[in-house]
């Protein structure tokens, strides 16, 4: 009894006291260690501190002339880049709550929210809003002053209809394609023996780079003239069926098809295991109630089962459609946007980093802004008709 | 084309939804094409890997599992060749010190600021939600300049420093929406129990989220980490180029040759960068598949 | 649990990558003597090579034969004698910028930046001045871009579009050059190419490397036994085709596939053809944007390209092989897999490509990987004549373009790098690869002796009646990295039936 007491007792010292301090001590962890850190050899001077410290004097003197071991200073800069990564943000959060704990308790019911989320806030403040404003200013601007529309009247002519309706194309079939396929495997697999097996195969691609992915892709779409070897595996599939060896890539329209089943090949996957789970927590009753009432296994899945998990369908149509939306490097990297597979991420790319048209660009990154924002209105929505906590 | 009973009670223990003519062995069928479909390309670019380069433009790298054993046609040399590369072993650890903070940071933030929009009231909650998570649809590629500038002000360019907060900010957007996604779907009473028991909002985030998220930061956790080491483009900006820092996939990019189509460097290249990932996958696999379904069902 | 083998192979992994890691580092510890041994310039070693040495152990097992090393060392070390006639160049070579560095950031990679490597080596040696090469490769101008966008330039940077240098210029990135340098010498010694990159308002930048592209390569072999004879006016090169093909060969190699460039080869068919159809006025209003891609010249241009082009079985694989074949491997049919050329029959013949082209992107070294030697030998076996003559009132021009250094920060040093970089001793070393022309006038022509590329080369450029630049690199970006670009593939992939769409897209595309 007196134990408990004693322990609560300690504990109410400790966050009340001791909290704070940490809290002090984490901020100033932080502020030096970002000093600290902001010197593109931070990891040097740091295990010179530490040979300074236990005397090899010798061995500081040499890491700060950029001798040394760069590979110790390096693992030495990244736990130290840990511990004040973690560390330092943990402390500073523990810390601060405990500060605003001293408070009283209305004004703590205000600001504590807000310790929670200004970091966050702040962080995507300089990061993501201040360069969507600047570029929606500069979309606006012109260099010679007074034309506020250049831009836009540039991007609505020529190519860009072209661009537009790619975007339009990867944005539906694309979508469609990844989450119609990831419900349809979802469905399938729950009733394999191997089931995490086959999930891990479906899922493999999430983890490849785009360089690796585009190699893959090569390999498949690859095109040799007629009579050479065919090393591209689809050309060779279908040569060996009696076709002519055809340019996937480079044939229009099929080509953004062709671009696009790299992408479903990517993200069916992500799909696919949300959609699985989603269907395992339809409870029992439902399905056999729905049996009961005679219906086939087809109907009960499309219209019992789907609707059930409808909010998990649109959770996982939204993020691909962003996703999907915002494609570059497919493009970029397989075509670079020519024989006309063209969508707006790239041509943004090529008109700022190739063109040295910033305007445009930014009319562009504009444009997809504004086409992606009223999904992510849709996803928001959905999410509080889910219910927000609270 | 009956299933064999036996594998009907195996299924027993699994979900509700257990169509019949699941056990037909068409569809069973169906499952591994699509798994054998999904693989084949992964499965190219690894044969090729060990292919001499002299085959590789030659014969489909199919005709190498043809003849297993055709003489001379396997080597390791590839791999000698990017693991023999100067550098390359740099840039391992250049990839693990940019990708571990990177991945380990923008959870804390991201699972605070995810509680904070679930569980307490505050003004202007939903239009700073919406906000953040709008923030999701901006093109990576418009923040490069603005933000190189700043850094350059800052003497932030070319450190670790400067990279680990870009990452962290690209996936908070991402972050905080997953872990929203979760942490509201948790039941109402623990919090309610919590507030009665007088635990300050930090102790209840400590004490009952956290440990109960944990698939949910495992499942962010893996997605970050991918889109961490496979990243070229911001590594490229605000890192620089130099020896030091240069990450995996800008070494195995210079290998690759400015002019070259070089396939067998290309393959065990990208396969190497392959292999952590992969790893780190398999691994988490379990708390993956938990967090992301936590977040969405219903 | 279950868990814990995943965990313990994970964690194993881990061992292994830091042990992997570990086993180079054990030597550096003992390598640090090495490193101070030559005490007179110790700045040499300094931070930027750091890593250097941690690798070094390792390498000699794999690669006895260093390609970087030029094969012959002749008289001295390649750097300019004083008094060099730059201020900074000759402070720099009494050793008063000891210590400092320099950033450069390039293109080149592979066996290119090991050239550009070699060639500034002794000047490294010889000053103290820490050269930090950013070799970049493909996303060269990305981020290039980005850095001068974001104020974090590099000291230096090279370039292949003069258009681009000059826009550079003109939003005010980048250093004149006369104001840094005695701009007289350098007008002098880089008369041809200085003009491209200077403008009213200064001199953008200093042409470094030079390449011709007016090369057709070919077996040398195949054309003895069948006895073929370089072809000197284009009919005679149509009647060629016609032969080589009757002989049962493709007589063009051609292929584009070069990633976001693809194209850039068929406008450089267009240029030469207009050099050789037109006059030098019409050629440069042509690059103005004041001659249309729609007049009767550049349409002619096209369609005589296209006749190549489109002829059946001139080019092998047909017009898709053109636009699909990754640009290294065009060439490839024209060798023999075991260097046997008795009764060589080759899949196809003749291939034009600039003279950066060489054994690196022959298919046995881009098989065999870096260091790889190639048992071709140019000269021997492949030969390289000029793309002939069509108009004899228009000569025998050439096409030409050249990498240019841009300077986008102002320090002693940096001005030391750009002068040394402006004198041939500045590619000296990349000459004597027998693989690179100095864009500086004034280099020893006897440099170039016994390479056979580099003597074609000159040969073409001292014959020349007119040398033309690159006209796709001097136009706006929009078209001459855009749209000429893009259209011209639409142009092979249709073979030839959208000709009046495509020259009007490109029209079309031309900024105001």
């Amino acid at each position: 009894m007196a134990d408990a007491e004693n322990a609560r007792e300690r504990e109410t010292t400790f966050s009340r006291f001791l909290l704070p301090v940490l809290g002090v001590l984490g901020i100033v962890i932080i502020l030096v260690g970002v000093r600290l850190l902001a010197d593109p050899r931070a990891g040097q001077n740091i295990l010179a501190s530490i040979y300074d410290l236990i005397g090899n004097s010798e061995g500081a003197e040499a890491l700060r002339r950029g001798l040394g071991d760069v590979l110790l200073a390096k693992i030495v800069l990244a736990v130290v880049a840990l511990a004040i990564g973690v560390g330092g943000v943990w402390m500073l959060y523990s810390g601060v709550s405990a500060l605003v704990g001293l408070l009283n308790p209305g004004l703590q019911q205000r600001i504590i929210p807000w310790v929670f989320i200004v970091p966050a806030l702040l962080l995507v403040g300089i990061y993501l809003v201040y360069p969507t404003i600047a570029t929606i200013l500069a979309s606006f601007t012109d260099g010679t002053g007074g034309d506020f529309l250049r831009h836009y009247r540039d991007i609505t002519a020529g190519p860009f209809l072209l661009i537009f309706r790619n975007n339009l194309i990867w944005l539906i079939v694309g979508t469609l394609g990844s989450v119609g396929l990831g419900l349809l495997i979802a469905g399938l697999v729950d009733r394999v023996r191997r089931e995490a097996l086959a999930k891990t195969f479906i899922f493999l691609p999430l983890a490849i780079s785009l360089v690796g992915a585009s190699v893959i892709w090569r390999f498949v779409y690859q095109w040799r003239p007629e009579g050479q070897p065919q090393y591209g595996l689809l050309n060779a599939v279908w040569t060996a069926f009696g076709g002519d060896p055809v340019p996937w890539t480079s044939t229009p329209p099929g080509n953004t098809f062709a671009l696009i089943v790299i992408m479903i090949w990517l993200q069916t996957g992500f799909a696919m295991v949300v959609l699985s789970a989603a269907i395992k927590g339809v409870s029992v009753e439902v399905i056999e109630a729905a049996r009961l009432d005679g219906a086939n296994e087809r109907q009960t899945f499309f219209q019992v089962i789907v609707p059930i998990i409808k909010g998990s369908i649109i959770t996982v149509a939204t993020t691909i459609a962003i996703v999907v939306l915002k494609i570059f490097d497919i493009v970029y990297v397989m075509t670079g946007g020519r024989n006309e597979t063209d969508v707006v991420a790239n041509r943004m790319f090529l008109e700022m980093f190739q063109f040295f048209n910033d305007g445009r660009a930014a009319a562009l990154a504009t444009v997809l802004f504004l086409a992606v924002l009223p999904i992510m209105i849709i996803n928001v929505r959905n999410l509080r008709r889910q219910g927000i906590g609270a | 084309m009956t299933a064999p009973a036996r594998s009907v009670e195996r299924g027993a223990a699994r979900s509700a939804w257990r169509p019949a003519f699941l056990q037909r062995a068409p569809v069973r069928f169906a499952v591994i094409a699509i798994c054998v479909l999904w693989t084949l390309p992964t499965l190219g670019l690894f044969v090729t890997s060990f292919r001499n380069p002299r085959d590789i433009t030659v014969t489909g790298w199919w005709e190498a599992l043809l003849q297993p054993f055709r003489e001379g046609q396997w080597t390791l040399s590839n791999y000698n060749l990017v693991l023999g590369t100067e550098g390359m072993s740099d840039a391992f650890l250049n990839s693990l010190i940019v990708t571990i903070p990177a991945t380990v940071i923008p959870i804390t933030i991201a699972a605070f600021a995810a509680y904070a929009f679930a569980w307490i009231k505050f003004p202007g909650r939903s239009v700073l939600f919406a906000l953040v998570v709008g923030l999701l649809v901006v093109p990576l590629q418009m923040s490069l300049i603005p933000i190189l500038r700043l850094y350059s002000d800052a003497g932030l360019y070319g450190t670790f420093l400067g990279i680990w907060l870009a990452h962290t900010a690209f996936g908070l957007p991402l972050a905080i929406y997953l872990l929203y996604n979760f942490i509201s779907q948790l039941p109402r009473d623990l919090f309610e129990s919590a507030a009665i028991d007088g635990a300050t909002h930090f102790q209840t985030f400590m004490r009952i989220v956290l440990p109960l998220s944990v698939p949910a930061l495992g499942a962010f956790a893996i997605f970050q980490f991918l889109w961490v080491w496979n990243d070229l483009l911001v590594a490229l900006v605000f890192l620089g180029v130099g020896a030091e820092q240069r990450v995996m996939p800008a070494a195995l990019y210079q290998l690759v040759g400015s002019r070259g189509e070089q396939w067998h460097i290309l393959t065990a290249g990208a396969f190497l960068t392959m292999i952590l990932p992969l790893t780190v996958f398999l691994v988490l696999q379990r708390a993956f598949v938990r967090g992301i379904l936590a977040g969405s069902v219903k | 649990m279950r868990k814990q083998p995943w965990l313990v192979s994970l964690v194993v992994l881990a061992l292994l990558a830091v042990a992997c890691q570990a086993a180079p580092v054990a030597s550096p510890t003992a390598a640090p003597p090495a490193a101070t041994d030559p005490p007179a310039a110790p700045a040499t070693t300094a931070p930027t090579d750091a890593p250097g040495p941690t690798d070094e152990p390792a390498e000699p097992t794999d690669e006895p034969a260093e390609p970087t090393d030029p094969p012959t060392e002749p008289t001295g070390p390649a750097v300019p004698s004083t008094p060099s006639g730059y201020t900074e160049l000759d402070a720099a070579l009494a050793g008063d910028y000891t210590g400092t560095a320099v950033s450069i950031q390039t293109q080149w990679i592979g066996g290119e930046g090991a050239n550009f490597s070699a060639a500034l080596a002794d000047f490294i040696a010889a000053t103290g001045i820490t050269i930090q090469v950013d070799s970049i490769g493909s996303s060269h101008e990305t981020v290039l871009r980005t850095r001068i966008q974001g104020g974090q330039p590099p000291d230096l940077a090279m370039l292949a579009q003069p258009t681009a240098v000059l826009a550079y210029g003109a939003e005010g990135s980048l250093i004149d050059v006369s104001t840094i340098m005695d701009v007289e010498k350098l007008r002098n010694e880089h008369e041809a190419t200085i003009g491209l990159v200077s403008t009213d308002d200064g001199v953008w930048g200093i042409p470094y490397k030079a390449d011709v592209k007016s090369t057709v390569w070919y077996p040398i072999h195949y054309f003895e036994a069948n006895n073929f004879q370089v072809p000197t006016t284009w009919d005679e090169m149509i009647a060629l085709s016609d032969a080589i093909l009757a002989a049962g060969s493709a007589p063009w190699c051609m292929g584009m596939e070069a990633g976001t460039a693809t194209g850039w080869q068929f406008t450089d068919w267009v240029e030469e053809v207009m050099l050789r159809t037109t006059s030098p006025e019409n050629y440069n209003a042509w690059i103005a944007g004041e001659l249309p891609f729609t007049s009767p010249e550049v349409r002619n241009a096209f369609e005589m390209v296209g006749e190549l082009m489109f002829t059946e079985g001139y080019v092998f694989g047909g017009t898709t092989a053109i636009v699909e074949t990754p640009q290294t491997q065009p060439f490839d049919p024209a060798f023999p897999v075991d260097d046997n050329w008795d009764g060589f029959t080759p899949g196809c013949v003749m291939h034009k490509i600039p003279t950066w082209y060489g054994p690196d992107f022959f298919p046995d070294v881009r098989a065999g990987g870096p260091g790889t030697e190639t048992m071709y030998e140019i000269g021997e076996d492949i030969g390289i004549f000029y793309l002939p003559m069509i108009d004899p009132a228009y000569g025998e021009p050439a096409l030409g373009s050249a990498d240019t250094l841009m300077v986008l920060r102002d320090r002693p040093e940096v001005r030391a790098v750009a002068q040394f970089l402006s004198t041939p001793q500045g590619i000296q070393r990349w000459i004597e690869t027998g693989s690179a022309i100095s864009a500086n006038t004034t280099t020893p022509q006897e440099w170039y002796a016994g390479f056979y590329k580099l003597d074609v080369a000159a040969g073409i450029v001292n014959n020349a009646s007119y040398l033309g630049f690159d006209a796709s690199d001097l136009m706006p970006p929009e078209v001459g990295a855009g749209t000429f670009w893009t259209q011209g593939v639409e142009y092979i992939r249709n073979g030839g039936t959208n000709l009046d769409q495509v020259l009007q897209n490109i029209d079309a595309s031309w900024p105001e």
